[in-house]
């Protein structure tokens, strides 16, 4: 493994890694160093990677243990996620209805921002869904949670999300009819 | 049936129920067009978030990959050791020729007699004791140890322990001699401790006892320390030893560097230098060193044969044997006997003219001259009206440097050290900023485009510790005129405070001192002031 191979591997996958990281820790700045460390853990541990399994899924999970680890450094693990019992009453707890069928593409900063303003142990399993496409299962076991659990806080965190967005921009939310539309109006942007 | 929760909703558009589960709730949202059409959102939700969350990722730049540390960057690094430590040598020297000497009490390295003379003394142990460490290994080794402090510190931001543990390890292994195979420790701190006459060492020996007495052979370097030494024997190596009273009779292959009240070489062969430090340094009669040989003492006397400098630095140095080439006399007298043999060059450093006393009889090769080490007139000093034209020449000089820095840099007239324990932190950081800054400079040196940078880091430290005094005698002045109805110009304020740094520096006997503990602390109010700078610039 040559130094500029892994460049190249690094140019490829950069920004979904960092993309990950920013989504787990809230901030672009850690983000970069965070997905810095993890291309450098990858580069130092090439030697005892599974060749089978593609690199993007390797590096993913070095990057999103990293962060886990970051975050726990800071906040235990009981307190990051809560009570699942707790958190299962707040999610049914009636609320705006549907975080809009969909948001068209000039809004991906706006959401963007309102999961960036979500506390921790809604954003980590919000992201490792929705960016790191990982199933519930595998969430659960990343973060030491019930598959129930994950279900709940990634409900709840919907329902932040939609509040934070309806809050902050409801006259310019556009509720559309489906992902045809949305596409439809990526291309006239 | 009642519609299912809204978590069950959720996880079943992401596909998270188990198959009962899904089951039940399909047969319900059958008979349901609210949970439907519920599900369908949540779908298409999801489908949303997954892209809004990713559409910001493509737009950030990519910056470089920074690769670990390896062997190559050690390297580099080594290398940046060796360049930067030559051109800061280069630099201060350049530096001190370029500047006029009106600005030279600026340079926080210019400083009292006493200092000189100890850095004389240690200049000349470091760099005139070849045997045991020549110059160029000192810089060498120095190099080494920077490299690797700036090598963990490199490892630990990558949060990397074990490399650096790997790293210091080595260094050690590299660095010091190969403590297990290769030293005896020999102890007794009540008693004796013997090397008979028949035992042979083939290690390096260690010795700490009342006495020491090494008649046997020892095939490495002996250290002793006790109340009294006595080498008889044999030695391979180097000797280094401290106690009441060191004498060497034997044969030693090295150098030896004796410390005590008493250090005599009697009858003793020494194949490279000897280094005496003592209240009496004595080269007895029979005694022969091949290379140089120093003796630094109230009484130094040379009565055997140097085979090539001689250099006594005492009250009294006497010359009875015989010097292949130069001698050196540094003392109140330098006396040479009728017996001497001086090859080369002859110089006394004395007080003054005829205390450098040469018996008839003595042989000198070349020529032989005094020095009159100008004691009286330093003593004088503040009695001469020269010393104080100079003291106003330097004032207005480091004044109008002083006012152009702080004209440059306004944010330095700001700068103020409240209270006592401000001074304290300042003068802390100042000393942790002049050793920490190099290392940094190094640090940063670590990639081939860093290495202007490093330079650049390099030489503003250098720059901040020689106007650090000017700094600190503007917050003086500062403090002196505070009670002034109205703020007191800059230059008012500079004024004053280098009037009393100028003061303090010049004062007798703890001069020396005030002058690093100002420039110190002038330098830490410099490092601050950068720091909050950096700070509150992150923030903004």
């Amino acid at each position: 493994m040559t130094e500029v191979a892994f460049a190249e591997l690094y140019t490829a996958h950069y920004r979904q890694v960092r993309g990950l990281c920013r989504q787990l820790l809230g901030t672009t700045e850690r983000a970069e160093d965070a997905a810095q460390e993890s291309f450098v853990r990858a580069y130092r541990a090439w030697a005892s990677r599974d060749p089978a399994q593609p690199f993007i899924a390797w590096i993913m999970r070095i990057a999103r243990n990293h962060c886990l680890d970051l975050l726990r450094r800071r906040t235990r693990e009981k307190a990051l996620f809560g009570d699942e019992e707790v958190e299962t009453v707040a999610a049914e707890a009636p609320d705006a209805d549907g975080l809009g069928k969909a948001l068209t593409n000039e809004r991906a900063a706006a959401v963007n921002a309102a999961v960036a303003k979500l506390p921790e142990r809604y954003r980590v399993p919000l992201a490792l869904a929705y960016f790191g496409d990982q199933d519930y299962d595998e969430i659960a076991s990343a973060l030491g949670l019930t598959r129930n659990h994950v279900g709940v806080l990634l409900c709840r965190a919907k329902q932040m999300l939609r509040q934070e967005l309806a809050d902050a921009g409801e006259r310019t939310l556009r509720v559309v009819g489906g992902r045809e539309r949305m596409s439809a109006e990526e291309g006239t942007l | 049936m009642t519609c299912p929760s809204e978590v069950t909703h959720s996880m079943y558009a992401d596909g998270a129920l188990s198959s009962r589960e899904a089951m039940l709730l399909e047969r319900h949202a059958a008979t349901c067009a609210a949970c439907r059409a519920r599900i369908e959102a949540l779908r298409e939700e999801s489908a949303m978030l997954r892209t809004a969350l990713r559409h910001a990722e493509d737009l950030a730049p990519i910056p470089r990959f920074v690769p670990p540390p390896s062997a190559r960057d050690f390297v580099v690094l080594i290398a940046s050791v060796v360049l930067i430590g030559g051109f800061s040598r280069a630099f201060w020297s350049t530096l001190a020729a370029a500047i006029p000497s009106e600005l030279k009490w600026l340079n926080p390295f210019e400083s009292g007699v006493l200092f000189d003379r100890a850095t004389e003394i240690v200049k000349f142990i470091v760099f005139e004791v070849p045997a045991m460490w020549t110059d160029a290994l000192n810089f060498i080794g120095a190099a080494l140890v920077v490299a690797f402090v700036a090598w963990l510190a490199l490892s630990a931001t990558r949060r990397r322990a074990f490399i650096g543990i790997a790293a210091s390890l080595l260094a050690a292994a590299i660095a010091l001699p190969s403590v297990g195979h290769a030293l005896e420790i020999r102890r007794n701190e009540n008693g004796p401790v013997i090397v008979a006459g028949d035992e042979t060492i083939n290690d390096t020996l260690m010795a700490f006892g009342q006495t020491v007495s090494i008649d046997g052979t020892v095939n490495g370097d002996l250290v002793a320390f006790g109340q009294e030494v006595v080498v008889r024997g044999n030695v391979t190596g180097n000797v280094v030893t401290g106690a009441q009273s060191v004498t060497i009779e034997g044969t030693v292959g090295g150098t030896v560097l004796g410390a005590g009240e008493d250090v005599r070489l009697e009858n003793a062969r020494i194949g490279r230098d000897f280094y005496g430090f003592g209240n009496d340094v004595d080269v007895g009669p029979g005694a022969n060193v091949t290379g140089n040989a120093a003796g630094f003492g109230e009484n130094v006397d040379l009565d055997g044969r140097v085979g090539v400098d001689f250099k006594g630095f005492g009250s009294r140095v006497t010359v009875s044997g015989a010097v292949e080439r130069n001698v050196d006399g540094f003392g109140q007298t330098v006396t040479v006997e009728s017996t001497a043999r001086i090859g080369g060059n002859l110089t006394g450093h004395v007080d003054s003219a005829g205390d450098l006393k040469v018996a008839d009889g003595a042989v000198i090769g070349g020529t032989r001259s005094e020095q009159i080490v100008e004691r009286e007139q330093r003593r004088n000093h503040y009695e001469t009206f020269g010393y104080y034209f100079g003291q106003v020449i330097r004032l207005a000089g480091a004044f109008l440097t002083g006012l152009a820095l702080l004209w440059l840099i306004p944010a330095l007239r700001e700068a103020s050290l409240p209270n006592a324990i401000a001074v304290l932190r300042s003068a802390g950081i100042g000393l942790a900023a002049a050793v920490t800054l190099p290392v940094a400079a190094l640090i940063i040196c670590v990639t081939i485009i860093g290495i202007p940078l490093a330079v650049l880091t390099f030489m503003l430290g250098a720059i901040g510790l020689y106007f650090s005094k000017a700094v600190l005698a503007q917050i003086i002045g500062r403090g002196v005129l505070r009670n002034r109805p109205t703020p007191p110009h800059f230059a008012a304020t500079l004024f004053v405070g280098l009037v009393i740094v100028i003061v303090a520096i010049n004062l007798p006997w703890i001069g020396g001192f005030a002058n690093l503990l100002l420039t110190l602390t002038g330098f830490g109010v410099i490092v601050s002031l950068i720091l909050a700078r950096l700070n509150s610039g992150a923030t903004a």
